[in-house]
């Protein structure tokens, strides 16, 4: 068994950190933009008949614009800074 | 001159109800539904930062600015800095280890505390979810919304 697996049944769920979060902790954006899209749109829509498909829509965009800006800043790093003249 | 008066109703009530459990304001202003979906999503990205992180995400003394957005999602956020500060930081749970800080000084931290990326996910979860939730029980002390005609 390894360490991983380990720490995991040691675990005490919401007093300790959750073990193994580390190497993909990029992915907890997904809930946390669906948690910010389902509790926007419940305070902004004035009729909840559209609610899943607004929440859907509003989550793809936040996707796609966080997607954006890590690509501009990954470029901004990587290529633009680089080439600029070192004094 | 066609005058339409916009009557405006003003609920403190409705937004303390809110801040004490969110959706709890919509709910008290007959919304059920809107009060529902309002508790899924602030309570679950609040619960769920401190699944990930841990209830040291929430630490009053030592991320007094993020407390500050914390504690817009009402008492749950200071329920779990009580138990930061009754569980980790007096040391029932967990292994004290001395730590040494740059000025040369010895502390004692728990082998709880959640350090880095872990620590920085729960704390936006949580802030996250405080700043929704005064957005919520703005929202709620307007009143109840007006149907179209």
């Amino acid at each position: 068994m390894n360490a991983l697996a380990i720490n995991t049944l040691a675990w005490i769920p919401f007093v300790q950190p959750l073990p193994g979060v580390i190497a993909w902790w990029w992915l907890w954006i997904l809930p946390m933009l669906a948690g910010v899209s389902v509790t926007w749109k419940a305070i902004r829509l004035t009729s909840l008949q559209s609610y899943w498909r607004d929440v859907a829509v509003m989550f793809g965009q936040l996707l796609i614009g966080m997607i954006a800006l890590a690509a501009g800043l990954m470029l901004l790093v990587r290529v633009v800074l680089p080439l600029l003249p070192v004094e | 001159m066609n005058e339409e008066v916009d009557e405006q109703t003003f609920s403190l009530s409705a937004g303390l109800l809110g801040w004490i459990l969110p959706g709890l304001g919509q709910i008290k202003n007959g919304d059920f539904l809107r009060g529902k979906l309002i508790m899924l999503g602030v309570v679950g990205m609040f619960l769920m930062g401190v699944l990930v992180g841990g209830v040291d995400c929430v630490d009053r003394k030592e991320d007094g600015l993020w407390f500050v957005a914390q504690a817009g999602a009402g008492p749950i956020a200071c329920m779990t800095d009580i138990a930061n500060d009754m569980l980790l930081k007096q040391g029932r749970v967990g292994v004290m280890m001395p730590l040494a800080l740059a000025n040369g000084a010895i502390t004692q931290v728990n082998s709880f505390k959640s350090v880095g990326a872990v620590n920085d996910i729960g704390t936006l979860f949580t802030a996250m979810a405080g700043l929704l939730n005064i957005a919520a029980l703005l929202d709620a002390m307007r009143g109840p919304r007006k149907v179209a005609a």
